[in-house]
């Protein structure tokens, strides 16, 4: 018997993933996580740009953040800034890494709004519990989303930098709003110091 | 005070390439992994790499994005984790929400399903990446004359497969009838 239709086309009418369907949130996470693994490699020096990567190292900052602000403006759920006046978030506009030459301000790498923190796997406010290399354990204060037991642990993919990982302090006792991808501490603007105000917004954010 | 020293130009061609390929580099990646988390993961990663070279990133980066994204996705297959248990292989497994469309032809992921992975990759890469053979040929690291050679025979075996997956589904459903008219 012949198949009347090309299973070329058969296999093509079976794509499980449209390129065009994917959900804002998940292209949102991508775009984070990607934020994520750049600024990683930047905190660490271990990003190799394949040319002038000594001579570049020392205004890296600024290539990212002009990269990022553009990139993170393009993807769903962020707001576009415009290279060279990334806009802070304002909570956090004051708080830079350690200067690892760049200067860089990792507020300036991604414009922090309420209505984004919904679209990562995990968001509560914690307080630091135990700091364990890159490990890092919260007891659950109040938990919005991807939380359901009294305490959690995170990766800070800053490891080494876990005090002060991406601006914010990972110090045992500190309280955060923490944002998580996977099982890893989002930090790039959304995980930021515990507020009152900003604990309203998250919970107005979820609806509860 | 920013201080960018890289040249604008590899700035605003990676915010480009971002922005442009992100969603078919996700696809890709989805297409491949059991989880969303999977895929999320593995695109980022691709892009990390994108940044890290992006002055050896070619003017027609898919080919080279879509080849690296098959390395880090078959170094963290070395690696043990989840990503070589794709959703048409194993019934059991959850699939990725975003897997999970219901109008999938079922039969065409089994008989795909049953060739070898490298003839999957082929076919993939034809039918779902719609790539031409010097695309393929680019991503997979070979010559473009060994694509055609292969996809030739990869596209034999599977209509081959594809009837008798069909044949067998046919079978199935005449077993099924005859049971529930009895």
């Amino acid at each position: 018997m012949v198949d009347p239709i090309d299973p070329i086309e058969r296999l093509r009418a079976a794509n499980p993933v449209d390129p065009h369907a994917l959900s804002s949130a998940s292209l949102a996470r991508v775009s984070a996580r990607t934020q994520e693994n750049i600024l990683s490699d930047i905190e660490t020096g271990q990003t190799t740009p394949t040319r002038n990567r000594r001579m570049a190292l020392a205004g890296l900052g600024g290539f990212a953040v002009v990269a990022l602000a553009v990139f993170v403006g393009a993807s769903g759920g962020f707001a576009p800034t415009t290279p060279g006046t990334a806009v802070a978030s304002p909570d956090q506009g004051d708080q830079a890494l350690p200067d690892g030459g760049g200067g860089l301000a990792l507020g300036s790498c991604i414009r922090y709004e309420p209505s984004i923190i919904p679209t990562f796997d995990i968001a509560f406010d914690g307080t630091v519990l135990e700091v364990v290399g890159d490990q890092v354990t919260f007891t659950v204060n109040a938990a919005y989303k991807g939380v359901t037991d009294d305490t959690i642990t995170l990766t800070s993919l800053e490891e080494g930098l876990t005090s002060m990982s991406g601006g914010v302090d990972l110090t045992v006792g500190g309280r955060l709003m923490v944002v998580g991808a996977g099982s890893d501490i989002v930090t790039c603007g959304m995980t930021q110091a515990y507020d009152p105000a900003i604990a309203a917004d998250w919970a107005a954010a979820f609806g509860s | 005070m920013m201080t960018p020293s890289a040249p604008p130009s590899d700035a605003a061609r990676f915010a480009a390439l971002f922005e442009d390929h992100h969603p078919v580099v996700l696809a890709y990646a989805a297409r491949r992994s059991a989880t969303e988390a999977d895929a999320e993961d593995i695109a980022a990663e691709t892009f990390a790499i994108a940044w890290r070279k992006i002055a050896v990133v070619p003017a027609e980066p898919l080919p080279w994005l879509y080849g690296t994204a098959r390395r880090v996705l078959a170094n963290h297959r070395r690696a043990g984790t989840r990503y070589a248990r794709l959703p048409w292989h194993i019934g059991d497994d959850t699939p990725s929400p975003m897997l999970a469309g219901e109008d999938r032809d079922t039969p065409a992921l089994t008989a795909l399903g049953r060739l070898p992975a490298p003839d999957q990759e082929l076919l993939r890469l034809v039918a779902w990446e719609e790539l031409g053979n010097i695309a393929i040929a680019e991503v997979l690291g070979i010559s473009v004359n060994a694509v055609a050679i292969r996809l030739h025979r990869a596209r034999r075996r599977f209509a081959e497969a594809l009837q008798r997956t069909s044949a067998e589904g046919a079978m199935k459903d005449s077993v099924a009838t005859r049971t529930y008219t009895q």
